[in-house]
């Protein structure tokens, strides 16, 4: 296997920088996820009577478990395709500015298909 | 309840039929053996969407979950919303990545990601095992659903469903079905919705049905008529049970009498508490098999009557006021009684129990926080893990479609998942005597048949049979595929006759289905007696405890080594495994094994433990082998994560 050429080392750290905002804005949406789901259940078990609240006939707590949560995760998803494709495309641009011939070489310096296909 | 329903026979001929057509119209457009496999790669975000959240909706959530909230209550809940909440997780995590890998199926990205043909097989062995797993629930609800309409033995329904999606996988392929599953999502959405605006117009709205179980919370569902009931005998076990309730005496008569092997207090036990009162015990019995029990003879009744538990004579005060229970018999032999009109409803849990969180299916065994979260891990880990879902990834031409992909999906199941939720409250309101007979599973089809117009419940009925029907014929389709797919690509193209053509792969696809046809039909035949949630769980469960953790990992840790990985998902899948097969028979009581409830829910709900010891057990055996490591890891790296833009990404598969 050949080094990697330099162009290919670029394209390397500019993936490695792109992969960590997609992981950062992966975990900051899983965070308020993480959030209601380990957060409701505690307020079961600690605010009884105000998660018994009767809201449009409903308790509250089966409101927001039955109801509530699905168009939440719409939202969430939603934020989340949007701000991800803005980090592809910024880095995308980025790489076409700089490292336009890049491509090619390290496709072909890396003879990929060996790689996987034994 | 003999009585065949023929429109609903009609119902169910049309979407077989329908199934089968649009799947010989498919085959018509599917070529090549790249067509077959991946659907070219061609298909748009919003039908591939509809065809993955077809997939998914399975036998479990068309018919399980609306019976389980019915049954349960607010905790069952928790299931549509971990099922959503898995492809959240899905999204977030898991769907860019895999589709920019450029494998076809996960034993692809196991041996791509780690240069390993070794791994490549035992990740093969999970498809197999996963997959028939989730088949067994799919034939079971088949079966059950047949014989409830329609009087057919449980095998009929089986082999009909069976025969035919085995029938069009083998013609049609992925591309095929892709199609049908499509078309199957929004046949499954209406048959779900649009029967149920209907009930709630005649029944009343969702929101005051669940609120009614507000106003009166210490008492439960009472029969407005009389109610016959099939009680089990002891061979099915934990369903031969039969919990009177606390609010008030019911009465049984029992036509052909009745051998009972156990009278016990329907509140579990803490030790020292006193038995069942003498006086609410019928005259004791040698049983046929020898045992002592009680006998009940034929026409007689016998009355459950409520009354304050007591620990050594003293009675058992909680929040200022005395304990209550009820008698739960266990039968020792098949037989029938009435419930007479007036009784609170057997098994059914009271309002209170039921509207409020921690009620009978989390507080089994004291732990309710913690059964609760180990249900939470293992449905939202558990969807990620599951491979014939993520098959459906590589049908998107990039990663970026991939993410839009997931993002319908989560839309189309969130929608989908409203109603269920609304079967559960309209049928303990209006439809109480299924407690009775543990058949709370039959539900969507059974409730519309208790309207007053016998026409229009016939046809509403009709409606979900053939959404039930679509279920279990689109998962199975999807698991079909990717089962036959693991053996025809991974283990035939790749470990048999590498240098093998298209068309022999080909070949080898359609034998496949049919070999894993006819094995599901007779894995099928054999699990009658175990509930449909319990075998949807133990696939979620190996699942989230195997593939999860590598797709995770390995998608994002650049430092996770082979044998890290399989060590975890040996580790984690297998002991999750084992923690389950374990529980299942201390409940069918084929195995007695007294442990701590803690214990006993950490087995139930295994993925509190196993998802974290296969986690940590890759962590840690990859940090020990960091040696083997791949040369060309970071590249593996930049592929999985690269944008299509700057031309990293290949695909697996050349065609």
């Amino acid at each position: 296997m050949t080094q990697p050429d330099s162009s290919s080392h670029q394209h390397a750290q500019l993936v490695e920088r792109m992969m960590k905002k997609q992981a950062a804005l992966g975990l900051r949406v899983s965070f308020v996820f993480l959030v209601l789901l380990i957060g409701l259940p505690l307020f079961n078990l600690y605010c009884p009577q105000l998660a018994a609240t009767p809201v449009f006939g409903f308790t509250l707590t089966w409101l927001i478990l039955a109801v509530l949560f699905f168009p939440i995760t719409w939202l969430l998803s939603i934020y989340f395709v949007r701000e991800s494709e803005k980090i592809e495309s910024e880095a995308a641009a980025f790489a076409h500015q700089t490292l336009e011939p890049g491509a090619t070489t390290l496709d072909s310096s890396m003879d990929l298909e060996k790689e996987v296909d034994r | 309840m003999t009585d065949v329903n023929l429109i609903a026979l009609l119902f169910v001929i049309l979407m077989i039929v329908a199934t089968v057509g649009l799947g010989i119209y498919a085959t018509g457009l599917s070529k090549s053996a790249s067509d077959f496999f991946v659907a070219g790669r061609t298909v748009n975000v919003f039908w591939n969407a509809s065809a993955i959240s077809g997939e998914y909706l399975s036998a479990a959530s068309f018919m399980g979950i609306a019976g389980l909230i019915m049954k349960s209550g607010y905790d069952a809940l928790w299931y549509p919303v971990g099922y959503a909440a898995g492809y959240l997780f899905l999204l977030l995590f898991i769907a860019g990545p895999l589709r920019r890998f450029g494998a076809y199926t996960i034993p692809d990205f196991a041996e791509g990601r780690f240069d390993s043909p070794t791994f490549r097989k035992i990740a093969v062995i999970f498809v197999l095992f996963i997959g028939f797993f989730y088949t067994m629930p799919q034939m079971k609800g088949a079966g059950t659903t047949m014989a409830a309409i329609l009087g057919w033995p449980y095998w009929v329904g089986i082999a009909v469903v069976g025969a035919v999606i085995t029938f069009n996988v083998a013609l049609g392929g992925m591309k095929g079905i892709t199609f049908v599953q499509a078309f199957q999502y929004w046949a499954k959405l209406f048959a779900i919705s649009v029967p149920v605006f209907i009930l709630c117009s005649i029944f009343g709205a969702y929101n005051q049905t669940v609120g009614a179980n507000i106003e009166t919370p210490k008492s439960g569902p009472i029969l407005t008529k009389d109610a016959t009931l099939k009680f089990r005998g002891k061979k099915d076990a934990p369903l031969n049970a039969v919990s009177f309730s606390p609010s008030g005496a019911a009465t049984i008569r029992f036509p052909k009498g009745a051998w009972i092997a156990k009278i016990s207090p329907a509140r579990k036990p803490s030790p020292g508490d006193d038995p069942v009162p003498a006086v609410d015990l019928p005259p004791a019995a040698t049983l046929p098999d020898g045992s002592h029990g009680y006998r009940i003879e034929p026409n007689e009744t016998y009355s459950g009557q409520p009354f304050p538990v007591t620990h050594s004579g003293q009675p058992v005060i909680k929040a200022g006021k005395p304990v209550v229970t009820a008698p739960k018999l266990e039968f020792a032999e098949p037989t029938t009684g009435i419930v007479l009109v007036g009784s609170p409803v057997p098994n059914a849990p009271t309002n209170e129990k039921w509207v409020t969180p921690f009620g009978p299916l989390t507080s089994k065994y004291e732990f309710p926080l913690l059964y609760t979260y180990s249900l939470i891990v293992a449905l939202v880990c558990g969807t990620a893990g599951l491979p014939h879902i993520l098959v459906r990834f590589y049908t998107n031409p990039d990663g970026r479609s991939a993410k839009k992909t997931t993002l319908w999906v989560m839309v189309l199941i969130g929608l989908f998942y409203l109603f269920p939720a609304v079967w559960g409250a309209l049928g303990r309101a209006h439809m109480p005597w299924l407690y009775g007979n543990n058949s709370t599973d039959s539900i969507v089809i059974k409730l519309p048949t208790g309207l007053p117009n016998v026409t229009l419940g016939q046809i509403l009925s009709g409606i979900t049979s053939a959404g039930a029907f679509a279920a279990f014929m689109s998962t199975f389709s999807g698991l079909l595929v990717s089962m036959s797919g693991a053996l025809a690509h991974d283990i035939y193209g790749k470990m048999i006759k590498p240098d093998a053509t298209g068309a022999e792969r080909l070949v080898a696809f359609k034998l496949a289905a049919v070999i894993f046809g006819i094995i599901s039909i007779l894995l099928g035949l054999t699990i009658e007696p175990f509930d449909i949630t319990m075998l949807v769980g133990w696939a979620f469960a190996i699942a989230a405890a195997s593939y999860f953790p590598l797709l995770l990992l390995g998608s994002w840790w650049r430092g996770l080594t082979r044998i890290g990985a399989t060590a975890g998902m040996l580790t984690g899948g297998l002991l999750s495994l084992s923690a389950i097969i374990c529980s299942m028979l201390i409940d069918r009581k084929i195995l007695t094994l007294e442990v701590s409830p803690i214990v006993r829910t950490l087995m139930e709900q295994p993925a509190i433990w196993g998802v974290p010891l296969s986690l940590i057990t890759m962590y840690m055996v990859s940090k020990a082998t960091q040696s083997t490591l791949p040369a060309d890891v970071d590249m593996k790296m930049l592929r999985l994560h690269a944008p299509e833009e700057l031309g990293l990404s290949r695909n697996y598969i050349e065609h």
